[in-house]
């Protein structure tokens, strides 16, 4: 397929260190996919729900999004819940990449209707390794819309 | 006689002395005349038999006739204004005085409307008295002033009664105040030198019956100016419009009872003059005044004279008893104010009323005293033992009334005999409506002898003639002396009035220190749960730093790894070492958090099934040697948090097998089901733990080796596992015996309350 027209991984994270770890981590795996991201929820918001409802948007949907849920201005969820209750947005997986590992937080994420939840740990092996095999699942294994 | 008999006869003349109604006794004495009239007609319906004598009318002449040909027109009319204008219901108003026409006797007139009818009196007006009335005004004035300036309660009844018997001319004057029983005892006497005094003397109930204490509630004066009169019988003798005898409640002519001219006639009294002393509206006692010489009547000027004294000392009375006790009551309401400021100043009412001076018994006149409250049982000074008062106060919390006084315990309460030396008396107040919580103070035992005039247990006696069995009043007023035991001095007003207004302060008290715990508690609560909010927010954002720090130094090494020295790897890879110690810190904080924040989800757990998959997932492969984990005889199934309890479970068995150095580690699991709550146990034969350490393991990341030692860890394990425990409402403790092993214990509920 024509890396052009490849739609690109949305990736909402407020933390330029964990940001750059992730780049760092797809890079190792052979990722090559754009990547655009955001660091706060109404940027996010905006880019998805353009106000001028006839304006194209300037880019294309993303191919599936990675959602920090700790942001400046607000969390994960209210961007999740944008997305899930609004239909003009066009449909992509959501997969939550947080600190958290409150058993709560990850019922609560599935409930609202994310598509995975990746905790971020300690250990850069043990995080690489996470991205490894998100990569080989959603980008590889699974189909996309 | 049989006593069967004796007692029969005894219940015959009490309540045949109540019964007798003595305002129906159709009959008059005859120092005055009578009318029943109707109204308006004023038409006369009944007459007394002697009304030829004192009116110049025979009964049978006034029978059906208007009262006019009586009084004549005008005098007719001025008494249909004063019957219009005043009132006289419930009263004997005088009226007016009159001349009969053609006469040359004048009366006091007075009325009274009783049931429909008018009753009118007629007394002949004593022309002497009369001119004296200014003389007897003067002599009243200074009596008022003198009982005024009189300094004791006894001086005053002294003086009541001296200055009564000099008005009056009576031989003797006595003051009578009647006891809760309805007995009495003569308090203060005024007699002349030659006859024997009654000072001091009991008078039984029976003496003065119901019906007649009833009379002397609703007039003020009584009079009998010849005992041996011969009653005046109404003509006709039932009224022609009601059908029986009128009520002659009011009347002061009224024949009096044949008990009570007999019971005079024994004790040698020709005449008396009674009236009454009410204390905040009650009958209280009796002035009461005797004739001994010879019949004595006292006209209407001087009866006068004496109800409006008597009148005087009911009202001074009350202020003569309150001043009587004046320096007392200011003690009293002074450690009473103490009390309150001490219990509203303390942590508790019960506290506040123990530790401040002075303390509950010493103010008051009392041997002992006992506070009763559900923190336990305080006696002061000299009390019934311990058992006994708990057994007095669940006898007072089946009452009604929350405030008991008693000079004579063992009569109402008969367990109290055992110990009526120490507390004869009581006065106790309960302090909670469905429990014996308490206050109480005893008195001891006062051997009081008191004097009765005859044997009190003899008050009447029986004349049997043949079959007819009469009543007589008794005949031997002989000194009876008796030696009452199992009393105490009786509690005065304003004791008693300490203890009820004690009680409400304590009362209030509590409801303020009930009020302030609750909003102590709510504020806990609330600073607890935000305590913790703050506790997961600030461990959540450690964290992403944390990492960046970790990832970081990992970049650095991979990239400039080769180009530093020994010793700069050497810092990086212990910078990277106390990155993942703080990670697991902040992590246990977290863990620790999320034990106080989230709710617990409570239901049937059945522990086997929780210990069975634990001892799944934990491993149980040690470097060197065998894990061995029993579980003595079945868990309940347990109302608890399935994932906190597997969380506590966890805790104490991998720490049994952390802190263990034996080659063959075991480990027993267990519960005491009769135990109420059950109580768990994880049992080790580890390296155990010295008493003095007990409470420290359980202080967050508190670990008593070093870091390495022991597999490592936070020491946030028992803390967290503690907090896990308390959120159900149970609680932890242990046993340990070093180098041999621990056995810690916990609950998963609240210690259920004593019912």
């Amino acid at each position: 397929m024509d890396k052009k027209h490849e739609k690109a991984l949305l990736i909402v994270e407020d933390s330029d260190e964990d940001y750059e770890l992730t780049r760092w981590a797809l890079r190792r795996v052979g990722f090559k996919r754009p990547i655009q991201r955001f660091t706060r929820v109404d940027d996010t918001l905006e880019f998805l729900f353009p106000l001028d409802r006839t304006a194209h948007r300037a880019l294309a949907p993303p191919a599936l999004a990675l959602l920090d849920v700790n942001l400046p201005d607000g969390t994960g969820r209210e961007i999740l819940e944008a997305i899930r209750c609004d239909p003009r947005c066009p449909p992509f997986p959501i997969v939550m990449l947080t600190t958290s590992n409150n058993p709560r937080d990850v019922e609560l994420y599935y409930r609202l209707g994310a598509a995975g939840y990746l905790i971020k740990p300690l250990s850069r092996e043990l995080f690489a390794s996470r991205i490894d095999a998100f990569v080989s699942y959603w980008f590889m294994a699974a189909t996309l819309p | 006689m049989k006593p069967g008999q004796q007692d029969h006869s005894n219940k015959l003349d009490l309540t045949h002395c109540d019964r007798e109604q003595i305002q129906f006794a159709g009959a008059i004495q005859p120092h005055g005349a009578l009318l029943m009239l109707d109204e308006p007609d004023l038409r006369i319906l009944q007459a007394s038999a002697n009304t030829e004598s004192l009116l110049g009318f025979p009964p049978e002449a006034l029978h059906q006739a208007s009262i006019g040909i009586l009084l004549g027109d005008e005098v007719s009319e001025t008494l249909r204004a004063r019957l219009a204008s005043q009132n006289i219901s419930g009263v004997l108003a005088h009226l007016m005085t009159v001349r009969l026409p053609g006469r040359d006797d004048s009366f006091h007139l007075f009325a009274n409307r009783i049931d429909g009818l008018l009753l009118l009196e007629f007394e002949r007006i004593d022309e002497e008295a009369r001119s004296h009335a200014s003389d007897l005004y003067q002599d009243v004035h200074a009596s008022i002033q003198a009982l005024q300036a009189s300094q004791s309660l006894q001086g005053f009844f002294d003086l009541t009664v001296e200055r009564i018997r000099r008005l009056t001319g009576f031989d003797r004057v006595m003051v009578y105040r009647f006891d809760p029983d309805g007995s009495g005892e003569v308090i203060a006497e005024s007699v002349g030198s030659d006859r024997e005094t009654y000072l001091g003397l009991h008078y039984p109930a029976a003496d003065i019956p119901e019906p007649a204490r009833r009379l002397f509630s609703l007039s003020w004066v009584r009079h009998l100016p010849d005992v041996d009169y011969v009653p005046v019988p109404l003509v006709p003798e039932l009224n022609p419009l009601t059908a029986r005898p009128p009520d002659l409640s009011y009347s002061f002519l009224r024949s009096v009872s044949l008990m009570y001219s007999g019971y005079l006639r024994n004790m040698g009294v020709k005449a008396t003059l009674v009236t009454t002393l009410l204390k905040d509206g009650h009958l209280w006692g009796l002035i009461s005044c005797m004739h001994h010489e010879g019949p004595k009547y006292l006209p209407y000027e001087s009866r006068v004279a004496v109800e409006f004294l008597a009148h005087m000392v009911s009202l001074l009375m009350g202020s003569k008893t309150a001043e009587e006790h004046d320096g007392y009551r200011l003690t009293l309401s002074a450690a009473r104010a103490h009390h309150l400021k001490a219990m509203l100043g303390s942590a508790t009412s019960r506290q506040g009323l123990m530790d401040a001076p002075p303390d509950l018994l010493s103010p008051l006149d009392a041997g002992g005293a006992a506070l009763l409250t559900e923190d336990g049982l305080t006696l002061f000074g000299v009390t019934p033992a311990e058992r006994d008062v708990r057994a007095l106060a669940d006898w007072l919390a089946a009452r009604e009334d929350p405030l008991f006084v008693t000079h004579r315990l063992p009569a109402d309460y008969p367990p109290a005999a055992a110990f009526g030396e120490i507390a004869s008396g009581l006065l106790a107040v309960r302090l909670s409506c469905d429990g014996p919580d308490s206050l109480m103070w005893f008195r001891p035992e006062w051997l009081q002898s008191v004097n009765w005039a005859g044997d009190p247990r003899k008050p009447v006696e029986i004349d049997a003639d043949g079959d007819v069995i009469r009543l007589m009043p008794r005949t031997s007023f002989a000194l009876w002396k008796e030696t009452v035991p199992g009393q105490s001095r009786p509690w005065l007003d304003c004791e008693i009035e300490h203890a009820s207004e004690l009680r409400v302060g304590i009362i209030e008290s509590i409801i303020v220190h009930t009020e302030r715990l609750r909003r102590l508690n709510s504020e806990l609560v609330e600073s607890n749960l935000e305590l913790d909010t703050f506790a997961y927010a600030a461990s959540h954002d450690l964290k992403e730093p944390l990492r960046g720090i970790h990832n970081f130094v990992q970049f650095l090494q991979e990239e400039e790894g080769g180009q530093l020295s020994e010793q700069s790897q050497r810092r990086l890879a212990t910078i990277l070492r106390l990155t993942c110690r703080m990670d697991d810190l902040i992590e246990s904080l977290l863990q620790y958090s999320r034990v106080g924040r989230i709710d617990l989800d409570l239901r049937p757990v059945d522990l086997n099934d929780v210990l069975a998959q634990m001892l799944e997932s934990l491993q149980l492969q040690p470097p060197s040697g065998s894990v061995r984990v029993r579980v003595l005889g079945r868990l309940p199934v347990t109302h608890c948090d399935r994932v906190r309890v597997t969380e506590i479970l966890g805790n104490l068995i991998s720490n049994a097998i952390k802190y263990n150095e034996r080659a063959d580690k075991l480990i027993e699991v267990g519960c005491d089901s009769e135990l109420d709550p059950p109580v768990f146990f994880v049992r080790d034969n580890g390296i155990g733990i010295a008493p003095k350490h007990f409470a420290r393991i359980f202080q967050i990341f508190r670990r008593l080796h070093g870091r390495e030692e022991y597999g490592g860890g936070t020491g946030a394990g028992l803390t967290i596992t503690k907090k896990a425990i308390e959120r159900h409402g149970g609680h932890i403790w242990l046993e340990s015996v070093p180098g041999e092993g621990s056995i810690f214990r916990f609950t998963l509920a609240p210690k259920s309350r004593p019912a």
